[in-house]
C-alpha cells in the first residue's frame, strides 16, 4: 500500500463538494450522531473520570506493549487459540489464505473489521477463488457497490436509501423498494443462507483481554455473533494495540465505546470469545485462529504519535469534524478517515504518502473534545504539519511565502509597510485574487499599534 | 432489590426490549402463554430445572435453533446498569438460540440481576466459558441513512420475563418507536408522542 504517490486529498475534496448526493447523505447523517452521543454521554455520571481511566489504561498498554501482547498471546494459547504474529499486511494475508487453502474453505462470512480493510484481505482471498461475504449491512452495501467504507462505524454513510434501493434491485434481483425496513429484510434473508453454509467466519476484535486471552466484539446487528459461532472455523484478524489488561477494563470500555460510537448506552451484543468450544459447552467454533498484526504499530508506540494507538475506533471524531462532515470518508484516500485517520494513516504509511490529508483539519478541536480516550488530536495534527514543513513536503511557493511573512511579521516597520501596500492594492486583489482571498476583509491602512498611539494622542 | 429490578426493567425497555414480571415459577406458564403464539416453533436450548416444570403444550418444539420462531431460555445474569441479559455456552447450551430465532424470550430469576458488568466478570472468573454473550435489546442497525431498523441478523423482539416477588408488578413494552405497539399485547401502550420523545433521549 506504500506504492503510488501522495493521497490527492484536495482533488478528492473538490470532487466531494461537487457531489450533491454525497452532500445530502452526509448532511442527513452526521447531525443525528452528534446529538445521540451527547445525550448518551449525559446519561452516565462520571463520564469524564471514565475517559480519564480509559486513556490511562490504554497508555499503560502502549508503553508496555510487548509485555501485554505476550501475556495475551500466552493466555489465548492456553485456551486453544492458534495465535499468528504478522509483522506486515502481506504476511497477515498469507496466513489467512494458507489456513483457508489447507482447510478447503470456499465461502467465508465476515463481520466488520477495519484491520482487514487495512490489509486488503478480501481481494487476496477472492484472487484465490474464495467467496468472502461482508455481513454487516453497511459493509454489505459497500461490497455490492464495489467500494470501500467511508466511515469506520457506518461504512455506507455516503449512500442514501435511493442508492441502496437501486443497488439491491440491480445486484440481488429483488423488487425496487426504498423502504429501509424492507431493504434490511432483503439483507437478512440473503445473508442468513450464507451464514449457515459458510466454511469459515472472519471477525475483527474491539478488545483483546490479556488476563484471559479473550476477544471482545461489539455488534448491533448480530452478524458478529453469527460469524463467531456458526462456522466451524473462526479467524480473528486484529492488531496489537487492541490489548487491554483485564475484563474489569472491558467493562470500563463498554461504557465508552457504544456511547461514543452510536450514542447507545450499550450495543445490542457484546461477544466475549475465549478460545474454541470446550468439552461440555454448547457454543463456539471448533477451531479459533488469531492473526495479530503489527504493520508499523510497534514503531508508532515508540514515536511521538504513540497516543493515536489509544484509539478504540468509535468514529466520534469524524462525526463532529467540520471537514469530514463535508468531504466524506473517501476523500482521505485511506482506510481510516477523519481526524483519527489523519494521524493513524500518517503514522502507518508515512508523510510522503499522507501529507496532503494533514491539511484536512480546521484545528477546531471538536474531535479531541469528544474522544473517549482523550487523544490530543489537534496536537498530533499540528505535530504532523510541523514535520511536513520540516521535511519540505509543502509547496515551494507556500514555504517561500511563509518565510517572507515570518521575516516581515518580526519587524514592525516592514509589517506596516506591507500592510499599507496591501491596503492600496486591495481593489485589484478583489478582482484578480483567488475565491478564498476575495473573502478576506481589506487590511487597515495604518497598523494597530499606530492607531492605538494616534488615539492616545487625541 | 426492588429498586434495582425496576431500574433493570427500565433499561431493558429503553433498549427496545419488553419486560414481563411474575411472582413465582408457577405463574411463568401463564405469561408464556401470552407471549408464545399457538403452534409457534419454539426452541429451548437446554432444559433447566426451572424450565422442567413448564409444559408448553400449545407450541411446537424444535431441535435446531435455525428452525425456531422463538427461543425460550433461562439466562444466567441480568445487568441493571444497562438492561443487559447474559447467556453463555456452559452446560452444553447453544448461544445461537438467542440469535437465530425471530424472538428471544429470556427467563430471568430476579436474584440474578446484578448492578454492573464487572460483577458478571467477577463471577465468571479467570477462566470464562468459550462464549459469553451480552444481549441488550433486539438486533438493530442504522446503516441505511441512520434509520433505526430492528431485527437484522438476530431477533427482532426480546422479551425478558423476570421471576420473583419484586418483579410481580413489572411489565411494559420496549421503547422502540411505533413498532413497539404492534409487538406485544401486554402492558401499557406508548403513545406516538412518548415514543418519539424516548427516541431522542
Amino acid at each position: 500500500m506504500k506504492s503510488g504517490g501522495a493521497i490527492p486529498f484536495r482533488e478528492n475534496a473538490k470532487r466531494s463538494l461537487r457531489d450533491p448526493d454525497l452532500r445530502r447523505a452526509m448532511r442527513a447523517a452526521v447531525g443525528t450522531f452528534g446529538s445521540k452521543r451527547e445525550s448518551a454521554v449525559q446519561s452516565l455520571p462520571g463520564f469524564e473520570e471514565y475517559r480519564e481511566r480509559a486513556a490511562e489504561t490504554k497508555s499503560k498498554v502502549i508503553e508496555n506493549l510487548e509485555e501485554f501482547v505476550n501475556l495475551f498471546r500466552e493466555k489465548a494459547r492456553e485456551r486453544g487459540v492458534v495465535v499468528h504474529d504478522a509483522p506486515d499486511a502481506e504476511t497477515a494475508r498469507k496466513i489467512v489464505g494458507d489456513l483457508f487453502r489447507e482447510r478447503g474453505v470456499r465461502l467465508a462470512v465476515k463481520s466488520k473489521s477495519m484491520v482487514t480493510e487495512e490489509i486488503h484481505l478480501n481481494e487476496h482471498l477472492e484472487k484465490m477463488g474464495i467467496e468472502v461475504l461482508e455481513t454487516d449491512l453497511g459493509e454489505y452495501i459497500v461490497q455490492l457497490a464495489k467500494e470501500s467504507p467511508s466511515h469506520i462505524i457506518v461504512p455506507a454513510i455516503h449512500r442514501d436509501r435511493k442508492q441502496v434501493a437501486k443497488l439491491f434491485s440491480e445486484k440481488l434481483g429483488v423488487p425496487y423498494t426504498e423502504d429501509v425496513e424492507e431493504l434490511t429484510k432483503v439483507a437478512r434473508r440473503t445473508l442468513r443462507e450464507k451464514f449457515l453454509a459458510a466454511d469459515a467466519g472472519i471477525s475483527g476484535a474491539n478488545f483483546l483481554i490479556a488476563q484471559t486471552g479473550s476477544v471482545a466484539i461489539f455488534t448491533n446487528e448480530g452478524n458478529g455473533r453469527m460469524v463467531t459461532t456458526v462456522p466451524k472455523l473462526h479467524v480473528v484478524v486484529t492488531s496489537v494495540e487492541k490489548v487491554i489488561p483485564s475484563l474489569e477494563d472491558l467493562a470500563l470500555f463498554s461504557r465508552l465505546l457504544p456511547r461514543s460510537a452510536t450514542g447507545q448506552v450499550m450495543s445490542s451484543y457484546l461477544s466475549l470469545i475465549t478460545g474454541p468450544r470446550r468439552e461440555g459447552e454448547g457454543t463456539g467454533a471448533e477451531e479459533v485462529h488469531l492473526v495479530l498484526l503489527d504493520n508499523g504499530r510497534r514503531d508508532i508506540a515508540r514515536s511521538d504519535y504513540r497516543d493515536i494507538l489509544r484509539c478504540i475506533r468509535c468514529g466520534a471524531c469524524m462525526n463532529v469534524c467540520p471537514v469530514y462532515r463535508v468531504v466524506g470518508g473517501h476523500a482521505y484516500g485511506s482506510t481510516y478517515p477523519g481526524p483519527m485517520g489523519i494521524v493513524l494513516t500518517s503514522a502507518l504509511q508515512g508523510l510522503e504518502k499522507s501529507h496532503p490529508i494533514v491539511d484536512g483539519s480546521t484545528l477546531c478541536g471538536a474531535c479531541a473534545e469528544v474522544c473517549p480516550v482523550k487523544i490530543p488530536l489537534v496536537d498530533l495534527i499540528l505535530a504532523l504539519r510541523r514535520e511536513k514543513v520540516r521535511r519540505g513536503l509543502t509547496p515551494a511557493l507556500e514555504r517561500a511565502g511563509m518565510r517572507a511573512f515570518g521575516k516581515a511579521a518580526s519587524v514592525p516597520q516592514i509589517f506596516s509597510a506591507y500592510q499599507q501596500y496591501a491596503h492600496s492594492i486591495w481593489p485589484l486583489a478583489k478582482i484578480f485574487g483567488s475565491p478564498a482571498g476575495k473573502k478576506f476583509p481589506r487590511p487597515e491602512r495604518k497598523s494597530f499599534v499606530k492607531r492605538v498611539r494616534d488615539a492616545g494622542e487625541d | 432489590m426492588r429498586e434495582r429490578i425496576e431500574r433493570f426493567a427500565g433499561r431493558v425497555r429503553d433498549a427496545g426490549g419488553s419486560v414481563h414480571g411474575v411472582p413465582d415459577e408457577g405463574s411463568l406458564a401463564q405469561v408464556l402463554r401470552e407471549i408464545l403464539p399457538e403452534g409457534a416453533a419454539v426452541f429451548v436450548p437446554k432444559v433447566t430445572d426451572l424450565e422442567r416444570g413448564l409444559s408448553l403444550d400449545w407450541v411446537r418444539s424444535v431441535e435446531d435453533p435455525k428452525d425456531a420462531a422463538v427461543t425460550v431460555e433461562e439466562v444466567e445474569f441480568g445487568i441493571a446498569e444497562t438492561g443487559t441479559v447474559v447467556v453463555t455456552g456452559r452446560d452444553d447450551r447453544p448461544v445461537t438460540g438467542s440469535l437465530l430465532a425471530e424472538r428471544h424470550v429470556a427467563i430471568l430469576p430476579e436474584e440474578r440481576v446484578v448492578e454492573t458488568m464487572e460483577e458478571v466478570f467477577r463471577t465468571l472468573g479467570e477462566d470464562p466459558p468459550a462464549n459469553v454473550t451480552f444481549i441488550t435489546g433486539p438486533s438493530r442497525t442504522a446503516d441505511i441513512e441512520l434509520t433505526l431498523t430492528i431485527g437484522v441478523h438476530g431477533p427482532s423482539a426480546l422479551d425478558v420475563v423476570l421471576v420473583g416477588e419484586n418483579s410481580a408488578a413489572i411489565s411494559g413494552l420496549g421503547n422502540m418507536g411505533e413498532k413497539g405497539e404492534e409487538r406485544v399485547s401486554k402492558g401499557e401502550k406508548y403513545t406516538q408522542e412518548e415514543v418519539s420523545h424516548e427516541d431522542e433521549k
